[in-house]
């Protein structure tokens, strides 16, 4: 671990800046609006299995490759979004907790 | 948890004895296994989206889930 304990706990931006909204994100997804072809039908894909219209951020950050896309919603819906050796509360429980570990505002 | 937190953060470390605690407090194989599957899905989900810059999705504040 290079970085000091203490540093560590800082988040480094907590919230991105305003002026970062006209591009809220550092590396450039495509919204749901404006997604075309292959990522549009990759989303799609995303809409169909969840029954929700608005995309989640995480999986837009797929788009560059919507065929690993399919395969990141697939294996989510099947190890995450579903009963296990472990029950969905139990993992949303162990996920929110490395979410928080890892200091990650989404 | 404790076991989460040793595999999110210094997993190289983790011994014999972690998982022989999560045996001893009533844990099967196949639950540490998929509790490990879980940390590290997270894991690289909070690494994609923190890389991309994701802006959250303020559930907090706007008190639901789902948009």
């Amino acid at each position: 671990m290079s970085r000091d304990k203490k540093d560590k706990l800082q988040p480094a931006s907590a919230l991105p800046d305003p002026s970062a909204r006209k591009h809220p994100t550092k590396i450039r997804i495509s919204e749901d609006a404006e997604a075309a072809g292959e990522v549009a039908t990759a989303y799609d894909f995303w809409r169909a299995g969840s029954g929700r219209q608005q995309v989640p951020g995480i999986i837009k950050c797929f788009g560059a490759r919507p065929d690993f896309l399919r395969q990141v919603v697939e294996f989510s819906n099947k190890l995450h979004f579903s009963e296990g050796h472990l029950s969905r509360r139990h993992k949303e429980m162990i996920a929110s907790y490395v979410s928080f570990l890892n200091r990650c505002p989404y | 948890m404790v076991y989460v937190k040793q595999i999110t953060e210094d997993a190289a470390r983790s011994t014999h004895a972690d998982v022989q605690k999560l045996r001893d407090a009533g844990w099967k194989e196949d639950q540490i296994a998929e509790a490990v599957y879980i940390t590290a899905l997270f894991a690289f989900f909070n690494r994609v989206a923190d890389a991309f810059g994701v802006p959250s999705q303020d559930y907090l504040s706007k008190g639901r889930t789902t948009p």
